[in-house]
This record gives C-alpha cells, structure tokens and sequence, in this order.
C-alpha cells in the first residue's frame, strides 16, 4: 500500500487533466507515481525481472495511449485503471508461448512428485516462485490485490470455478511448504 | 462432525461466501479454525513482502515510442485531411481520380458526409483557432475531439488500404467524422466570438 499512497500524494486531477491532453510531462509523472505498484504486480506474476519490465513499459504505453479514453474521475478510478492493465499486461506475459510450456510442464511435475521432495519448511518468497505461474498470479491478484474471482476469470479468459480451484490448490500446497504438515 | 473443512470452504467463508454448514462445523472445530489462522497469516504474510522496485528507468524509452507514435498517427490525420480534400475537388471536377477508388460506386450518402467534413474543415482553417488563448477546461475538450478524430481517421486509413470496404461501415466513419468536426467547430467558434468581445 505505500506505493499507492506515494501515487496519491504524487498525482491530483490536474495533473490527471493534463496526462488526458496528452502532455508528456504530466504522463511521465504517472509513470513516477505508479511505476513501482506496476513492477512489483509484474515481478509477483512474471518469472523474471526481464518479463517484468517488458510488462511496466507495455502498461505505460497503452495508459499513454488510452488515457484520453479513461472515464472515470480522481485518483481512486485512475489507480485500478492502470492496476487492471498491468495485472492483464503480467497475465498476457504467462499466457505466452515460453511460459505455457513450461507452466503445463510445472504442474504435471508438481501433480507427479511427492511434496516430500522439497524442504520441510521455506521461505514465502521461494514457496510463491514454486508455485506454478498461473496459481501463483490467482494468489497475487486475489489475496493481494484484492481481485474477486470473477474478476480474475474474466481477466484470464477463464471461468470463476477455475481461479477458485486455483486459488485453493495453491493454498493446499503454500500451506504444505510452509508449515511442513498436510493441510485440510 | 469429523469431516473438516476443505481450503475450497475455508477459503470462501474468509471471503465471506461460504456454506452455513460449512462456517457451523468451522466455529465448532479447533483443528479447522487453526487451518483457518494459517489461511489468514499466509494472506498477512503474502501482503507484507517487500515492494520490487524496478531495476531500471523505463520512461525513456516508453515516452519516446509514445512520441514516434503520435508522429505517425499526425501524419496519418493529415494525410488523410489531404486525401480528402483532393476527394472533393475530384468531385467537383467530375474526376474520378485514384484516391476516390475505395468508395463504393454510386455511394452518394458518402460522398456527401465527405463534402461537408471538408467544409467543416475550412471553416475551422478560418477561426484560427491556433491564434487565440483557451482555458484548460475548453484545451481538454478539444483535445478530446481531436483525439476522437484521430481514431476515426486510424480506421478509415485502414479501410482505405483495404480497397473494398463495406460502404454501411464507411458511411457510419463519415458521419462520426463529420459529427466531431462540426464539435470541434462549434467550440472553437465560440470561443472565437468571446475572444473578440
């Protein structure tokens, strides 16, 4: 949340009025205001810092784009506004050609193994990169973001049944390498 | 009860959508309300990771592809105001030259909403409009229009490299077009009479 509270001491609707006319000075102090909420979202989704700031330049180009269009008023719509496009920008990340692979690749493995394999207890950081990439984005954009299913569903192109079951795998197995003990 | 709860219901009744049987057995049972905590600290812990800062400044880069991007769009508006001015004379005339190819034959309705945006076009060429001082209020709003009038002016680049459009399609840009000139020239325009008092 300090970021978010930087982004509302950083921009007022002037300064929004101004990035709608297109002014690049105005634009670049959205970009200040938000770029770190955007990377951080990027970087908890994506695997590599590389795919992250792809995903922080796509973001602020399509806001530098569609800002005109923007609807809403103030900061408040201003923030989930570029939020939403950088959670869709990080999903369209995962959902590329590199990631899939390698993702289906992920929980086949992980479905196959025995959670005996990895350590007893780890640390969050490392259980959140061991998740598989798309259950890892429905931990981040639900529990952290603030994301409803439906919201995650629509974003993925999936149904809500999907991002719950995801979202409860996850949790079986952050619970398991966590804790070190069967979950419920 | 010995069944307890599954992360699906655990899950939902923090999220405030669980089963009444489900949050029964939950106040009931010590081992799930436990399972219920770990649930609740993970969360905590998941919203306590430290913020990734970006490890490099990405705005030169974004701004000047946002620059070359405008470039290219401006080019393509004005491009497209020429072609539509040598559409009209080409009427006038009674040349069909190359540029009037990719309106459907006999589409008159077109031909027409072309006319009148070019008019509309000359009219606002006569306010000068670049030579008066406007508020940032009236700045926005024609920002606004213009920015209107760029995508309709994209998309009828775009049917105009296709060579056959639909003329329904066609005509739904021409009116657009000539719907957002006719703003553009209203706001100008009274600006342009409260400028002179």
């Amino acid at each position: 949340m300090g970021e978010m509270h930087s982004a509302l001491i950083a921009i007022d609707d002037l300064a929004i009025q101004r990035a709608k006319s297109g002014e690049m000075d105005a634009l670049e102090q959205l970009f200040r205001a938000y770029q770190s909420t955007v990377y951080n979202t990027a970087r908890r989704i994506c695997r590599t810092a590389e795919d992250s700031e792809d995903v922080l330049q796509e973001t602020f180009l399509e806001v530098c784009r569609s800002i005109g269009s923007l609807r809403g008023e103030g900061v408040p719509s201003l923030t989930s506004w570029i939020r939403r496009i950088a959670a869709s920008k990080a999903l369209m990340k995962i959902r590329s050609e590199k990631y899939r692979e390698t993702d289906e690749f992920d929980e086949e493995f992980q479905g196959a193994t025995n959670d005996d394999d990895v350590p007893l207890r780890m640390d969050l950081e490392v259980a959140l990169t061991k998740l598989g990439d798309t259950a890892r984005a429905v931990v981040w954009l639900h529990d952290v973001e603030g994301y409803t299913h439906e919201d995650i569903g629509e974003m993925m192109g999936k149904s809500v049944s999907f991002s719950k079951s995801q979202l409860a795998r996850a949790h079986r197995k952050l619970r398991v390498w966590l804790d070190g003990e069967v979950a419920c | 009860m010995l069944i307890h709860c599954t992360m699906e219901e655990l899950i939902a009744i923090r999220d405030a959508r669980g089963s009444v049987a489900a949050k029964e057995h939950l106040e009931g049972c010590d081992d799930c309300m436990m399972e219920m905590e770990r649930l609740y600290q993970t969360v905590a812990a998941l919203k306590a990771l430290p913020v990734i800062d970006a490890p490099r400044d990405r705005w030169a880069q974004i701004s000047r592809q946002v620059v070359a991007e405008r470039k290219k769009e401006n080019r393509s508006f004005f491009g497209w105001t020429g072609i539509a001015a040598a559409a009209v004379l080409a009427l006038v005339f009674g040349a069909q030259a190359g540029v009037m190819s990719y309106v459907p034959k006999h589409d008159d309705r077109v031909v027409t909403l072309m006319e009148q945006s070019q008019s509309l076009e000359n009219m606002l060429r006569k306010i000068k409009p670049r030579e008066r001082v406007i508020n940032g209020r009236l700045a926005s709003t024609v920002v606004r229009i213009e920015d209107q009038l760029r995508l309709v002016d994209d998309r009828l680049s775009l049917m105009r490299r296709e060579r056959s459009p639909s003329g329904e399609d066609l005509e739904i840009l021409w009116v657009e077009r000539v719907r957002l000139m006719d703003q553009l020239v209203i706001v100008r325009s009274n600006r342009a009479t409260y400028v002179r008092f």
